[in-house]
């Protein structure tokens, strides 16, 4: 299966439940925030240069994990994606896109546009750990579901 | 595994997108088929499959995210090894909708489209 954890700019919402989901991250108690910034590709990238996406792993079951930054309007880049992949190899009943952004908070947002958009990363890049450790359950609460639906 | 050639063909408001996905037919079937066609791809994210010469034509409208849905789709085009699959962002003129919008109350005004007709030979 594919599984693809998409957010705005594919840096820390969806690295953050694509590290949780290939056990990066423990699920159990709260990481440190040495282990969330030790994440690959976390806080990386340019917003400007939206639209991109990259295998992050494999998990525990065979599935590739993916992460994908899809910019302000979702619906647009999500189709262009979904066109892509209807031509590819992979079926539709083994793909699985996640909405990582449905974890986000105000201050992994404005954390994330200080770093990425502004350069402010000694400021945006803790206050983006913090909103992430914040709503830790949630991100792993979505892992536990993509999870239960990967394993059927 | 679908092994026909692909073309992702997208741009701004669509129009141009339509208008390279018609590209095998003359100027005047063109503009006779685009206002059928257009409400198909109106809005953003909304698509049409056309058939051009044995391949597979996808009109897509990307609105203001065109260059991000390009930047997606040949990082996933190289990903997931979808080799007879290309996309291509269409740029369109100024004021595209509104001389859109315009040709479809006045469609004797070729003119209108002169740009994104004037696209097709290059793209």
């Amino acid at each position: 299966m594919e599984v693809i954890y998409c957010c705005y700019a594919g840096s820390h919402t969806s690295v953050t439940a694509a590290g949780i989901h290939l056990g990066l991250l423990p699920t159990t108690v709260r990481p440190l925030p040495s282990e969330i910034l030790s994440l690959p590709n976390f806080d990386q990238g340019s917003a400007r240069r939206l639209g991109h996406v990259r295998k992050l792993g494999e998990d525990e079951y065979g599935n590739n994990v993916y992460v994908a930054g899809l910019g302000p309007n979702r619906a647009v880049t999500l189709t262009a994606l979904r066109l892509v992949l209807a031509g590819s190899h992979v079926k539709p009943d083994d793909l699985c896109i996640v909405d990582a952004l449905s974890c986000i908070s105000f201050w992994v947002r404005l954390g994330g546009f200080l770093s990425r958009r502004c350069g402010c990363v000694w400021l945006g890049r803790p206050l983006c750990v913090w909103g992430i450790l914040a709503r830790y359950g949630c991100f792993v609460r979505l892992v536990s579901e993509v999870k239960a639906i990967c394993r059927t | 595994m679908a092994t026909t050639r692909t073309l992702l063909v997208h741009s701004g408001a669509g129009v141009a997108a339509l208008i390279v996905g018609l590209r095998h037919l003359g100027d005047e079937a063109v503009c006779t088929h685009l206002p059928k066609l257009w409400p198909a791809v109106s809005r953003p994210g909304r698509f049409i499959c056309l058939s051009q010469e044995g391949n597979r034509v996808i009109c897509l409208n990307s609105g203001g995210s065109g260059d991000i849905a390009q930047r997606l789709t040949e990082a996933a085009g190289v990903l997931w090894h979808v080799t007879h699959f290309s996309p291509l962002y269409v740029k369109e003129g100024m004021f595209c909708r509104l001389r859109f919008w315009l040709y479809l109350r006045f469609p004797a005004q070729k003119w209108l489209l002169g740009f994104e007709l004037s696209q097709r030979s290059g793209s």
